[in-house]
């Protein structure tokens, strides 16, 4: 089975072919914005960070920008810098280097004043939307797709339909050669029996132990101080509402997401299984735009997002499909939502049906069919996580 | 009115209401009637049996929290009347 991408030059495989226009610290955002409105094709990724920073936190940023930078949905990026960051955008043009894709800098107080970046800036920027506006989709086969799974605005249709179905593709892509990811840490607490059983070997079971306890040992003592119990949720309102009562019931229902094959490893934050295939746990909070950027920082060039309450969020330049397990939900938000997995709970149709249908619209996304979220502009998820 | 229920494991002691209810509806497992003496939403929990206070409640076979109360069969289940001692 096939779909039609792009092939980048350090061999990697993008499902959408945007420039990006990505800030190297928080100072060049508006400066980003305006590149990115004047050329057609162009995405620009506003952030919060990249100083005033040290150690693991400035880390986690610098690495999270440069994978953005090397994903295979972007062409070519323009790296726009302040110039007296603490993560430099000579840095940042150095990392993404690696994927051989074209990358260039603009740096503010070098050019003068925002007014002559900016028009630096579009000028680069519309060269290559020239130049990449006649490449063509190519057949590739599905080993070449790193899909990843995750949940937002859960209820109790989530853990019932929606995420088993979720599941049920997630098994397709693996068995025939693709990555899945997941994630959501701090929503795990109570299923990591459960995982560490279907780790491939001792060491990944226990690294997905120690990941999960790391998380809830962070969770424990941010909620411990008597003046923040109020604070102390940890899960959201929607949860409850929609019949969630507790972590863990929120876990035992989110993991079915990933499926049930054997899980290969724990990767960091932003970090790549480069030339590996399978399902991999990432260590990522489970803030529905730190974990989705995190995964696509890990390669995923699709993101599988299913949703109870319902949500509209979308990334930039990596298509977001959201699929709920509530008829209620996708009835009030059809323009949000692309697969209602409703059937499911109606037992109009089974998990491996429902599974197939995602399976098949995750492959006509991959070869360019436009989800919700992308028609409708939405960019919420690039939040990069700190510590 | 009876009301459609699933029950995701045989180890499970709630059940998940597929329609919402009102206080005199009925579920049915495994022949069992259970009669509801509340109006409970779609998608919550409903106790399959009398459960002690401070025992585990059972959803997809696994522990998901512990009663804070004595819970009624029939009787919703949520956080009002189950813990959970994980995270905190």
């Amino acid at each position: 089975m096939k779909f039609k991408g792009y092939e980048r030059p350090d061999g990697q495989v993008g499902v959408r072919n945007y420039i990006g226009i990505i800030p190297s610290v928080f100072c060049a955002n508006r400066v980003a914005q305006l590149i990115a409105e004047q050329v057609d094709n162009a995405v620009y990724l506003r952030h919060p960070v990249g100083c005033s920073q040290v150690g693991a936190d400035l880390e986690i940023t610098a690495r999270t920008l440069i994978s953005m930078g090397n994903h295979p949905n972007l062409a070519a990026v323009l790296v726009v810098g302040l110039g007296c960051e603490r993560f430099t955008p000579d840095e940042f043009v150095k990392g993404v280097k690696k994927s051989k894709k074209p990358v260039e800098k603009v740096v503010i107080q070098e050019e003068g004043d925002s007014l002559k970046a900016i028009e630096k800036g579009v000028k680069i920027a519309m060269k290559w939307a020239e130049e990449f506006s006649t490449q063509e989709r190519e057949l590739f086969d599905i080993s070449e797709l790193t899909v990843a799974t995750k949940c937002g605005g859960t209820d109790a249709n989530s853990g019932i339909a929606a995420n088993p179905a979720v599941g049920a593709m997630s098994n397709k892509i693996v068995d025939l050669g693709g990555k899945i990811l997941f994630s959501e840490v701090t929503e795990l607490l109570g299923a990591e029996h459960i995982l560490a059983n279907r780790a491939v070997n001792e060491e990944v079971a226990h690294q997905i132990c120690s990941t999960i306890e790391n998380m809830e040992k962070k969770l424990r003592i941010a909620g411990r101080a008597e003046q923040y119990k109020h604070r102390g949720a940890l899960i959201s309102t929607g949860n409850f509402d929609g019949g969630v009562s507790s972590v863990v019931e929120k876990a035992l229902g989110g993991i079915y997401k990933s499926g049930s094959r054997t899980i290969q490893g724990v990767l960091g934050y932003a970090e790549r299984a480069e030339g590996c295939r399978g399902v991999f746990m990432m260590d990522s909070p489970g803030h529905d735009g730190e974990v989705v950027t995190g995964m696509v920082g890990g390669g995923a060039q699709i993101v599988v997002f299913t949703t109870g309450r319902g949500t509209p969020t979308g990334f930039p330049f990596v298509p977001v499909v959201k699929v709920t397990g509530n008829s209620f939900t996708y009835e009030k938000m059809k323009e949000n939502i692309d697969v209602n997995a409703g059937a499911i709970i109606s037992e109009e149709a089974t998990i491996e049906e429902k599974g197939k249908a995602i399976f098949d619209f995750v492959l006509e996304v991959a070869s360019g069919k436009k989800t919700k979220s992308e028609i409708l502009k939405h960019d919420e998820l690039f939040c990069i996580t700190r510590l | 009115m009876y009301k459609k229920i699933v029950v995701l494991n045989d180890k499970d002691n709630v059940g998940v209401l597929l329609e919402s209810a009102k206080a005199g509806d009925y579920c049915i497992y495994k022949d069992n009637r259970i009669n509801l003496f509340e109006d409970i939403e779609f998608g919550h929990k409903i106790a399959l049996n009398d459960i002690l206070v401070d025992e585990s409640v059972y959803k997809y076979g696994e522990e998901i929290g512990f009663t804070l109360e004595d819970v009624k069969k029939g009787q919703w289940i949520h956080n009002h009347n189950m813990g959970c001692r994980r995270g905190k």
